[in-house]
């Protein structure tokens, strides 16, 4: 049988949710939901860096920021398919929220980075549910706060929009490198989908609709340039609940019975799915 | 690292041609090397209007790491504007007005909105000034810490150049249209009437499918400023198509800025008349001449907490983006044409050029 490699690059600013993700794919690939998942037939020969803060990730305790220049090997996962015996090594490297800020920011990239593009399966893309997608407006009663102790700073690139950002860094792929084909695919992960089942919150529950909602520029931006990024969207929640959840009854679970998925209407356990999709196994 | 000969000209400080022809301008010099200016580089080397990733040495990690320039972010030059018009259906806009009229809060505003969901029937596509626009906006914003929204001074440096903006019709299938949204600096405005070569170097404008003239409500409510107001607008409009830089080919709109300090006035009070009068003036005495008028009332930054604002930005720039005089295109010229503004209107869109 034979067995392909996939690269695919794994984007979003800090603390998205995509180390965590990572990890609990491994997990999941290791301890398959169902007869039809996709599950792991060996391990990689080299693992440390999964096996570095895995303990931490499995007992849910707050995974350590990503570093900018990590050096060693990509976190690779080797794959099957049951149904169809297809095998094939999945590359995701783990790149720190702060590489896409610095572009961002810097309105530069790395050549190597602009490079390794070139061989891509995919993009998965991350973005918090409980986090905001914008800076808020002093509009209509906020137009005038009261002045005590209120001073403008000045304008930091890094306190920007955060879907502005995202839309910049996918406008940097789009315009500035050459992809290997088009549309490239790309998966919203929106990550902490978990925190839209909170009492009183009022988000949609469906991830398209809620990147719709809470990130309309981001949202505008891929159903307008449909032939650059064919797009689906992913509500992920790969710890399973908020740290504070995970240290009160949560973590009693072990990770690949915590995580869900959701897609449309539909909800499950199996992570994977957008790694289907993005990979076409 | 490269600098210009003329005095007035920021190429050196921040990559923006004062006559607009970026990197190709015959003004430039090389001047001492200074690589601690890294943004200044960095701007000098993405105005240059080429389509090309430019790689150079990243000393500021390693030494040993190539990097590649990505698009700036901010306004472009005229040359990047060129780009623009060239690929794809563009709509420019030109914006004047006396300084602090609030024209850049009106501009900044279009990207908030973005922000919060499509405009219109107009969705977001892409942008190439999206950190110019945060920038703009950012002192509007809870985040920065300000207690009233404010918005900086527009330095003449942009006079030529232009915010950029890709919008999609919601219907789909269409091509993306480009809106291109040239603020000139209220410092210009008043010397534009005052001598014909300022006027004249508004290139922009020659290309504009729109010439929005802003006039601050607030000023019109001010008895000993609304005179001059009204009177320069006037001025403004009729120098403009005295030099033939607007015309036919161009949907002249007249935007009463600030309404929230307007309609604070008592009904009756003479800054209401004095607005009526300026309306009914530029009716009279432009709507033959041009290919459209419109006017508006708007309060893009209202300091009145009750003022609605969405949908009347709405309506203006779905009018932006909608109606031009200068479409469909004829056959775009060759691409070998001289820079400056011929080239800029390279449909063959300067008064008496067409097809
Ligand atoms: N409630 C909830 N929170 C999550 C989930 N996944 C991630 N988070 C939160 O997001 C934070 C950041 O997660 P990481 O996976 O480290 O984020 P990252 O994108 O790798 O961040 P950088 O390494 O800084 O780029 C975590 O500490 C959690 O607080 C989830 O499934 N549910
Ligand atoms: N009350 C009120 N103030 C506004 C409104 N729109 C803008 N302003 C304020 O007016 C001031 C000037 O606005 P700008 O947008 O900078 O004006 P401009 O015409 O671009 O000025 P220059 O760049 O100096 O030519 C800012 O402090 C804005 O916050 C409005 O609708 N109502
Ligand atoms: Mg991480
Ligand atoms: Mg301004």
């Amino acid at each position: 049988m034979s067995e392909a490699d996939y690269n695919l690059l794994i984007v979003g600013l800090p603390d998205a949710g995509k180390t965590s993700y990572i990890h609990a794919v491994d997990d999941l690939l290791q301890h398959p939901h169902t007869p039809d998942s996709l599950r792991s037939h060996a391990l990689a020969p080299d693992r440390s860096y999964l096996e570095r803060d895995k303990a931490d990730f499995r007992s849910g305790k707050k995974l350590l920021h990503t570093e900018r220049n990590l050096q060693g090997p990509v976190p690779e996962l080797w794959f099957e398919d049951p149904s169809t015996g297809k095998r094939g090594k999945l590359f995701l490297p783990d790149v720190s929220g702060e590489v896409f800020q610095d572009q961002w920011v810097d309105r530069k990239w790395a050549k190597s980075y602009s490079d390794s593009l070139q061989k891509l399966s995919g993009i998965l893309l991350f973005l918090r549910a409980d986090l905001p997608a914008s800076n808020q407006e002093l509009l209509g009663e906020l137009a005038a706060l009261p002045e005590v102790e209120r001073t403008a700073k000045p304008f930091d690139p890094r306190k920007a929009s955060a879907q502005v950002q995202l839309v910049d860094v996918l406008q940097f792929i789009a315009e500035h490198s050459a992809l290997p084909t088009y549309p490239l695919k790309l998966c919203v992960m929106i990550s902490a989908w978990d925190t839209v089942y909170h009492p009183g919150n009022m988000q949609p529950k469906i991830p398209s609709s809620f990147l719709a909602r809470e990130w309309p520029l981001l949202d505008q931006y891929l159903k307008t340039n449909r032939r650059k990024f064919e797009s689906r969207i992913f509500g992920v929640s790969a710890l399973g609940g908020t740290p504070k959840e995970l240290e009160e009854h949560l973590g009693e679970l072990p990770p690949q019975q915590r995580v869900k998925i959701v897609f449309g209407d539909i909800e499950s356990k199996d992570l994977t799915a957008p790694l289907r999709w993005l990979l076409g196994v | 690292m490269k600098g210009c000969k003329l005095a007035l000209c920021g190429f050196g400080i921040d990559g923006k041609c004062i006559e607009g022809r970026g990197s190709a301008c015959p003004n430039l010099i090389n001047t001492l090397e200074d690589t601690s200016d890294e943004v200044t580089d960095r701007a000098a080397l993405a105005s240059n209007g080429d389509d090309v990733t430019e790689i150079v040495a990243d000393n500021a990690n390693t030494g040993l790491s190539e990097t590649e320039v990505l698009h700036h972010g901010t306004a472009l030059e005229i040359i990047d504007a060129r780009e623009v018009t060239s690929r794809s259906r563009a709509i420019l806009v030109s914006i004047a007005g006396m300084v602090e009229s609030g024209k850049t809060s009106l501009l900044a505003r279009f990207h908030q909105q973005f922000q919060m969901g499509s405009v219109g029937d107009y969705e977001f596509a892409g942008s190439l000034s999206l950190m110019r626009f945060e920038e703009l906006n950012w002192r509007a914003t809870v985040e920065s810490g300000a207690h009233a929204p404010s918005m900086e001074h527009t330095s003449r440096r942009y006079d030529n150049s232009c915010l950029h903006v890709a919008v999609s019709h919601k219907d789909g299938n269409q091509p993306h249209i480009d809106l291109l949204l040239n603020d000139i600096s209220g410092d210009t405005y008043p010397d534009a009437i005052s001598a014909l070569t300022v006027c004249e170097n508004l290139m922009c404008t020659r290309r504009a499918d729109h010439l929005a003239v802003v006039v601050d409500g607030g000023a019109m409510v001010d008895r000993t400023r609304r005179h001059d107001h009204a009177s320069k607008a006037l001025n403004f409009v009729n120098r403009l198509l005295q030099t033939g830089q607007i015309g036919p080919q161009t949907i002249l709109h007249l935007i009463i800025t600030k309404e929230d300090e307007l309609k604070a006035a008592p009904r009756d009070s003479a800054c209401h008349q004095a607005v009526h009068h300026l309306e009914e003036s530029f009716e009279r005495d432009f709507s033959h001449r041009v290919g459209g008028l419109h006017k508006w009332r708007v309060a893009a930054r209202p300091m009145d907490g009750t003022l609605p604002t969405v949908d009347i930005i709405t309506r203006l720039f779905s009018t932006f983006v909608s109606t031009t005089q200068r479409y469909p295109m004829p056959t775009p010229l060759p691409s070998s044409t001289v820079y400056g503004e011929r080239d800029f209107s390279r449909y063959g869109l300067i008064h008496g050029d067409s097809e």
